[in-house]
């Protein structure tokens, strides 16, 4: 069929340049949603096959473990699902609300979230006295908390010792969460703010996506976030934030 | 005296970091009554690490006859560990039966690519995971040659 010249012109494809942040972001939505429909499908596999098992089990004691495999295979699902929906919210900037907050404020929060965990583990956590914040006091909040609970997490037999403090610096204000747990190599630093990425197998708690959220919160403040790792125990977590208006 | 006739006993490595996985990965093995030990490394550094030790010995028996390799893997993944796999004298013909719940195209264009004999997706039901036990048994039965020709079109399952 015919066209005009100027209908013709759509038809081309679009030139790609695949350097271009927007082209990014998609590659990474893209990415992001391939590795959640991967772990969410392997949730369901666990889930549906154990439930196929119990019809078939005969001894009570194989109906508890298939009961257990079939139940955690739901949690993950829970969990999974409820990561994907944070990283959402935590991608949409132009839903941020900012306002300037106490940094202990958004500190506080975290670990009446973190409560149950926190008497669990035994966890001792000093934080020093935190300037006042710029920013969203939820998704800061929820910042803290990530980092916190990945600290709880990955804690060795002593109970947990984490430190937070914030210093200032040219860019702003420099926070940092360290703690004396199980450490991460350092070979493994850059994997860690990969959705979806574990350094544990899928059978630790959690969706893999604490760090990955940590990241798209730090960066919609406009800010960096990265991880000083060593060999051995303890871990530091430290971002930046630009300093509020008025400092 | 104990007779010196003995079942051969397929030495498996599976590189698996999920449970339930390994779970039925185990149940079709059995089911199928297939004579095998098999090695679990539940990360790609554990699997790297036995692959590295096991491939200076000159004998063979300590070799793994098929290596079954999830891609999702913490720490190194199976796309990493295949590549070295493949890179490895020892190993270069040993079977890899690549097993996934990814169906992204680029994975298992990836997969195979690397050398990896088999692409598997993992089934959500009971029947299609047993099946598994009879595609193993399929592999073995290849020998070393199986499928390892650059021209052969590796064989996909869904």
């Amino acid at each position: 069929m015919d066209c005009l010249a100027s209908n013709c012109k759509l038809l081309d494809p679009m030139p790609i340049d695949k350097s271009s942040p927007e082209i990014q972001l998609l590659d990474e939505i893209q990415q992001f949603l391939q590795s959640a429909v991967h772990d969410l499908r392997a949730a369901q596999r666990r889930t549906a096959i154990s439930a196929e098992l119990l019809l078939q089990s005969g001894s009570d004691q194989e109906r508890s473990e298939l009961t257990a495999q079939l139940l955690q295979g739901l949690s993950k699902t829970e969990e999974l699902l409820n990561g994907v929906s944070s990283y959402a919210i935590a991608l949409a900037r132009s839903h941020y609300r900012i306002d300037v907050f106490p940094g202990n404020r958004a500190v506080r929060f975290a670990l009446a979230n973190l409560d149950r965990k926190i008497r669990e583990t035994g966890a001792i956590i000093t934080v020093a006295d935190l300037p006042e914040i710029s920013g969203d006091r939820d998704r800061l909040a929820e910042l803290f908390e990530h980092l916190i609970d990945n600290s709880l997490k990955f804690r060795r037999p002593d109970p947990p010792v984490i430190e937070i403090s914030a210093t200032s610096v040219p860019e702003g204000w420099l926070f940092s969460v360290k703690d004396n747990g199980t450490g991460i190599p350092p070979k493994y630093q850059d994997r860690l703010f990969i959705p979806f990425r574990r350094l544990q197998g899928a059978d630790m708690p959690g969706a893999g996506l604490g760090l990955a959220i940590s990241r798209k919160i730090v960066e919609a403040h406009g800010g960096r976030i990265w991880i000083e790792a060593r060999d051995g125990p303890g871990v530091s977590f430290f971002f930046v934030l630009p300093a509020s208006d008025g400092d | 005296m104990t007779s010196k006739v003995t079942t051969y006993k397929n030495r498996i490595l599976l590189a698996e970091d999920n449970d339930g996985d390994v779970f039925l990965v185990r149940r079709a093995l059995e089911k199928r009554g297939l004579s095998h030990e098999l090695v679990l490394a539940h990360n790609g550094e554990e699997a790297l690490l036995w692959l590295d030790h096991h491939s200076g010995d000159h004998n063979g028996s300590a070799r793994p006859d098929l290596i079954l390799l999830d891609l999702n893997l913490p720490r190194v993944d199976g796309g990493q560990l295949l590549s070295h796999i493949r890179k490895t004298d020892a190993f270069s013909r040993t079977p890899v039966i690549v097993l996934t719940s990814s169906d992204s195209p680029k994975d298992r264009q990836m997969a195979l690519e690397l050398g990896a004999n088999l692409y598997f997706r993992k089934p959500t039901d009971l029947a299609s995971f047993m099946d598994l036990g009879r595609i193993i048994e399929e592999t073995l039965r290849g020998g070393p040659e199986f499928g390892l020709t650059p021209q052969a079109e590796p064989q996909v399952h869904y």
